[in-house]
């Protein structure tokens, strides 16, 4: 889970490789209009659906609670 | 001593009769004349005249915003008034000189504050929509989790401008101010928001067409929905409505140091002209 997670993060923003166990929005490579291709994509790939009220900064803030959240979707 | 403009006329005969004065006087009026006439007949103009030129202050509601038409090498002078003062003044980078410092000067003198700088963007719509294809899906998508984008009726048009002040970026004076029957004439679709399945107001904009060109005056999200892909959203539906009526450019205005917003602009596609605005604020 967590190398397709990279896989998508970096395809977003290949700059991401750079601080990718660090706070992905504090570093700024990710707005409100890369977290849109970010759940889209997460939904994709593992065919879950993310209700609005999970669509909060600390869900998508690093990879570990991206993690999280998934497998709390599932 | 201040007076009511009375007339279009008289606004001209001032700039002319001071115009054989000082040759080369500064200004930083940008309104056309038929916004001009506008808000003369809601008489909301006054004028100072004096030896160094006229300064006109146009009530904006909580400000008066300020025009100078000055010989600026003589000490000017703006009255007090009973509301804060703002001089808007718009300019090309390009051509930024010394005339300008001389002004700078003097409303610091006078005890103005400079609040902020801003950039112009501007984009070609159809190129925008574009850009922001991939949003579609996902508008779509939130659709159908509840967060739809609807026209709002007047009544809502308060609360929206609510949302608007809250968010502390867009400040009063970046708005254009309109009467409460002006903004019952703006088209359907000027202000947009995104409500949320408690038809909670979650998200607004507001946009405005003038002279063909579509003005994005502002846009927020409401603290606790930050970073769902609000603005996005929104930002394509303003750009979707304003497709929808030929329009072919879009243009804002961007604080310098709103290095989130100019990045998240540039990305789909705005690009930064030359033009740059400096407020200058006196607050009673």
């Amino acid at each position: 889970m967590r190398e397709q997670i990279l896989d998508i993060l970096t395809e977003i923003n290949p700059e991401v490789e750079d601080i990718i166990n660090g706070d992905l929005l504090e570093s700024g490579l990710f707005d409100s209009f890369e977290i849109i291709n970010i759940v889209m994509a997460l939904e994709d790939c593992f065919q879950i659906q993310i209700d609005p009220e999970l669509i909060v900064p600390d869900n998508f803030r690093t990879v570990d609670s991206m993690i999280a959240l998934i497998k709390s979707i599932k | 001593m201040i007076n009511q403009l009375q007339a279009i006329d008289e606004y001209k005969t001032l700039i002319e009769e001071f115009k054989k004065i000082c040759r080369v006087p500064f200004s930083n009026i940008y309104l056309m004349p038929n916004v001009i006439h506008r808000y003369i007949k809601s008489q909301k103009v006054f004028f100072e005249k004096s030896k160094y030129g006229i300064v006109f202050y146009f009530d904006e509601g909580t400000y008066y915003k300020v025009f100078l038409y000055i010989d600026e090498k003589q000490k000017f002078e703006i009255s007090a008034f009973d509301k804060k003062l703002i001089v808007h003044n718009v300019y090309n980078i390009k051509q930024k000189n010394d005339e300008l410092s001389y002004v700078q000067r003097r409303l610091r003198e006078i005890g103005f504050t400079q609040e902020g700088t801003s950039v112009q963007i501007q984009g070609k719509t159809q190129d925008l929509l574009y850009n922001c294809r991939s949003v579609e899906k996902y508008a779509k998508t939130m659709e159908q989790k509840g967060y739809s984008c609807i026209k709002p009726e007047f009544s809502q048009f308060n609360q929206i401008e609510q949302i608007i002040a809250d968010s502390k970026i867009i400040k009063d004076y970046h708005l254009t101010f309109r009467t409460e029957q002006e903004k019952k004439e703006l088209e359907k679709g000027s202000y947009l928001c995104i409500v949320n399945e408690n038809d909670e107001i979650c998200a607004a904009s507001i946009t405005v067409i003038n002279f063909g060109i579509a003005q994005a005056e502002a846009i927020a999200v409401k603290e606790r929905y930050k970073m769902k892909g609000l603005a996005p959203i929104l930002t394509y539906q303003r750009l979707k409505w304003v497709y929808d009526r030929n329009i072919q450019k879009i243009q804002g205005w961007i604080l310098v140091d709103n290095e989130t917003s100019l990045k998240y602009h540039k990305k789909i596609g705005y690009h930064l002209t030359d033009r740059y605005a400096e407020d200058w604020l006196l607050d009673v």
